[in-house]
């Protein structure tokens, strides 16, 4: 199925949900100036909507994560000053995300169409086209029609919209336990594997607990490396975004697909033994499933309609489920399991909403909810005189989409937490306050959810800079660190029994931060960004696709070196008014993108620093940004992967490639390590769909070519004696 | 005789000490800042352009290719950091065309000598599809530019 179909497939179930349309005041159509859409226009692009876009920017077109707001206060301080051809071209050549130009010109006018009626331009007789060049403030205000919603559920003459003909769509994806086999021989995981994980297994999202990815098998090196081999190969969901990470034990691979799928796979020949498609089908271009968990007899996946599901691992039957949040809420990060719990935190945080963001454990065996930890610290309680006086209402993001690491002796877990929402300090109203515990570590009882320190990275962060991702847990004698880097790129030491500051380096050129105080970690925002207001355009190196992203690093633990994927580009980003009201808010922003000055137009960037001191070993970058995760192992080699299809080996000791091969699609994923009868696997993901680090390579790289689909499974070992 | 000499050992003692004081940068032109919409005008453009300060005038030196519409102008610019745009402090010569040479002279306030210092100043070069913009490059010392 083309990601196309896809799209369109997802229509229907869309449409459903399309009844609550952001409402900024029900207003009839009162604006001035010429009709430029027609009713089967909009009545057409309502669906292409729902299939195609609605998705990422949502039913009620108020955004969400890197999708901005297509209606209201935020859509007009956008747009409102630029034309509907400009619109209609933009759309055009960047949108579907994931599938730019995918669509057919109708198919775009009417989305363009619908989009300004939804803001309040007349319906009349003339149709609107990609010629059409009016300045979007004199046909629209922003406003959507008091019946808008019975104009556009309308159909027209009889005909059905090309969008919605059950002859050119592709068959439905059929959802539920759809191949029902049972894994032989599967001996169940204890605590004492998860605590000192089999060399030749791969059981949770970085390996071990303290988020190495690092496999000691050593079968593959530098001298033999060269002769990989592919060994089997598997074609994975379409649509949505494949961030997997491959999870192994007991000789089955089991694996997470976009639309919520998990599958069990043989991993020595790549034969499916069960699947259960939990749906829904993934209309959202970005925000993968990055990893599932394993405990006692069950299989862990918290899904991109924030569901938490237990299969059982032997057939992929549903134990049990519970719910995670809202409906507009979701969860990318994957799920980590300790003491009997099973953590998982929440994202989709982006518009006012009545139940904050949270991380939460369940009891592993039954699913009974144990704990909930506001991200987001609320009126009353520690932290939450740090808003700026906000309402609950109004404390947006503190998404936590990255599964947070444990230290068993200290009986501690390390999250970190994304910035706040809206992006920007001026759209928020929050002022230069921290807004806890936005941009921060979190050290927690995984028992109780109980704080035991924080330290915030990036107070009152503005920029879409997330600091949320991995946190690496290194021991020098009995030295206890916590490493971590976000996107600003700054690469940071922290005691992890205290949370006390012990040191920051920068890895990669930044602008936003004008002093940074290396004794105590405190960051001083550049002058501007301090002093910004709504609809002004501010630099920012690097810009939301990081500096680091999710690609996580890995720990070279021999030689204590952590290798680190990172990526060069800026934006120019302008944070736009919300509407303080429920379900407003929002990232709230618009970007323009260009290259890092200085790196000769290379995006990508491979650094490996020493953690004891913290000095580059050594570093090169490349014109195509790292899209896969690190993995190291114990062979003497780093597998990463990149935008344009490569798949890479290098030497950690020298950061030399020493091979490579060049697969269907971009590499993305977390690559993992494996072994069965003696012999050393390497398996890796490439995938299509994400936010900042596929959207900005994909506008900057003019020569990168990439098929419209192509999530897949690769797994190589060397060629059999 | 002597005085020939001794003017000629004066000039380039002169000369020395004005290179030995002249800093060199360099720095390559990518693309302004482009959303979808403005994509085509600006992409694939490029250019690269050296520059020596000699006491306080900052002279320019570059070419450029790849422009989808002729260049209109050209300046010297500096903003609060590098990487973040600003005004212009003055204007450079540049080819009216897709692709060309530009150069100029500006003489530089001790203050925007502080910022060509801290990389704060670039070149900019506008042209027909984009005249608040095609290709930007901010000046950085002459070997430090491909990090």
């Amino acid at each position: 199925m083309s990601a196309r179909n896809r799209l369109l497939g997802g229509a229907a179930a869309a449409l459903f949900t399309m009844g609550g349309a952001y409402m900024l005041g029900p207003q009839a159509f009162a604006q001035g100036g010429a009709a430029v859409v027609t009713q089967a226009q909009i009545v057409a692009g309502k669906a292409g909507y729902a299939g195609a876009c609605a998705g990422c920017h949502r039913a009620n077109l108020v955004g969400g994560g890197d999708a901005p707001a297509l209606g209201g206060a935020g859509f007009m301080a956008s747009w409102g000053n630029r034309s509907t051809k400009e619109f209609y071209q933009f759309i055009a050549s960047s949108m579907p995300a994931g599938a730019p130009g995918s669509l057919s010109e109708k198919a775009y006018t009417d989305i363009t169409a619908y989009l300004l009626a939804a803001n309040g331009a007349k319906i009349g007789t003339t149709a609107f086209s990609k010629d059409t060049d009016v300045r979007i403030s004199t046909i629209a205000n922003g406003k959507m029609p008091a019946d808008f919603g019975k104009l556009t559920a309308s159909t027209v003459g009889g005909t059905t919209p090309l969008n919605r003909r059950s002859d050119l769509m592709a068959p439905a994806f059929r959802l539920g336990h759809t191949v029902r086999g049972t894994v032989k021989n599967y001996v169940d995981v204890t605590d004492e594997m998860l605590r000192h994980p089999p060399d030749g297994e791969w059981l949770m999202y970085r390996r071990n607990y303290q988020g190495w990815s690092f496999s000691p098998l050593k079968q593959i090196n530098a001298g033999n490396v060269k002769q990989l081999t592919l060994k089997w190969a598997w074609n994975m969901n379409e649509g949505g975004a494949n961030q997997v990470t491959p999870i192994v034990h007991a000789g089955v691979i089991f694996l997470s697909n976009t639309s919520n799928t998990v599958q069990a796979l043989d991993a020595r020949t790549g034969e499916l033994i069960w699947e259960n498609r939990l749906g829904p089908v993934s209309v959202i271009a970005y925000g993968g499933t990055r990893s599932l968990a394993l405990y006692h007899d069950k299989v862990y996946v918290a899904t991109t309609d924030a569901k938490i599901h237990a299969l059982d691992a032997r057939t992929g039957k549903e134990v049990w489920s519970h719910p995670l949040g809202n409906p507009n809420n979701s969860n990318t990060g994957g799920v980590m399991v300790m003491r009997g719990k099973v953590l998982t935190g929440l994202t989709g945080c982006d518009n006012y909403s009545l139940n904050n963001c949270y991380i939460s454990a369940f009891d592993a065996d039954t699913g009974k909810p144990a704990w909930k930890f506001y991200t987001t610290a609320l009126e009353g309680q520690p932290g939450g005189d740090t808003w700026n006086g906000l309402p609950n209402l109004l404390r947006g993001g503190g998404d936590t989409w990255i599964a947070g690491t444990y230290d068993p002796e200290l009986n501690t877990t390390y999250w970190g937490v994304a910035q706040t929402k809206p992006w920007f300090r001026a759209s928020r109203k929050s002022g230069n306050a921290a807004t806890l515990y936005s941009s921060s570590t979190l050290a927690l009882d995984p028992d109780t959810g109980k704080l035991k320190w924080y330290f915030q990275h990036a107070p009152g962060e503005s920029l879409d800079l997330d600091e949320v991702f991995e946190r690496v847990l290194i021991d020098h004698g009995d030295q206890k660190y916590l490493m971590t880097i976000g996107k600003p790129g700054l690469l940071w030491k922290l005691d992890r029994e205290t949370g006390k500051f012990l040191g920051v380096k920068e890895t990669i050129f930044q602008n936003v931060f004008a002093n940074i105080d290396h004794k105590t970690g405190a960051v001083t925002y550049r002058s501007d960004i301090l002093n910004q207001k709504t609809n002004q355009w501010l630099s920012s190196c690097p810009g939301p696709e990081g500096g680091h992203d999710w690609q996580a690093t890995s720990y070279y633990q021999p030689d204590d070196i952590l290798i680190i994927p990172l990526s060069q580009s800026c934006v120019m980003i302008q944070g736009h008014d919300v509407e303080q009201k429920l379900g407003g808010g929002g990232t709230a922003a618009s970007q323009k993108f260009f290259f890092m000055p200085g790196t000769h137009q290379n995006m990508g960037r491979l650094s490996a620093y020493r953690t004891s001191d913290m000095k580059e070993l050594w570093s090169w970058q490349q014109r195509a940004p790292f899209l896969s995760a690190v993995l190291s192992t114990g062979g003497g080699l780093a597998f990463v992967g990149d935008f344009d299809r490569h798949f890479k080996a290098v030497d950690v000791k020298t950061g030399k490639v020493v091979w490579q091969t060049r697969l269907g699609n971009t590499v993305q994923g977390y690559p993992v390590s494996f072994s069965l009868d003696g012999k050393q696997y390497i398996a890796v993901t490439t995938g299509l769909g994400g936010g900042s680090p596929q959207q900005k390579p994909t506008a900057l790289l003019d020569e990168v070519h990439r098929a419209a689909t192509g999530n897949m499974l690769y797994v190589f070992a060397l060629p059999d004696e | 005789m002597s005085r020939h000499i001794i003017v000629l050992a004066g000039w380039l003692l002169a000369a020395s000490s004005a290179a030995a004081l002249a800093q060199s940068y360099e720095a390559q032109l990518d693309p302004a800042p482009f959303d979808a919409t403005t994509r085509a005008n600006v992409i694939g453009s490029v250019g690269q352009v050296s520059a020596t300060l000699n006491g306080d005038t900052l002279s320019v030196t570059g070419k450029f290719s790849n422009l989808t519409s002729p260049a209109t102008a050209a300046q010297l610019r500096i903003g609060l950091a590098k990487g973040v745009p600003g005004n212009a402090i003055g204007p450079l010569t540049v080819t009216h065309g897709r692709e060309g040479t530009l150069s100029g002279s500006v003489k530089l306030t001790a203050a925007q000598v502080v910022a060509l210092d801290k990389q704060s100043v670039y070149v900019r070069i506008d042209s027909e599809k984009a005249p608040d913009g095609n290709l930007q490059g901010w000046l950085e010392p002459a070997s430090e530019g491909n990090n």
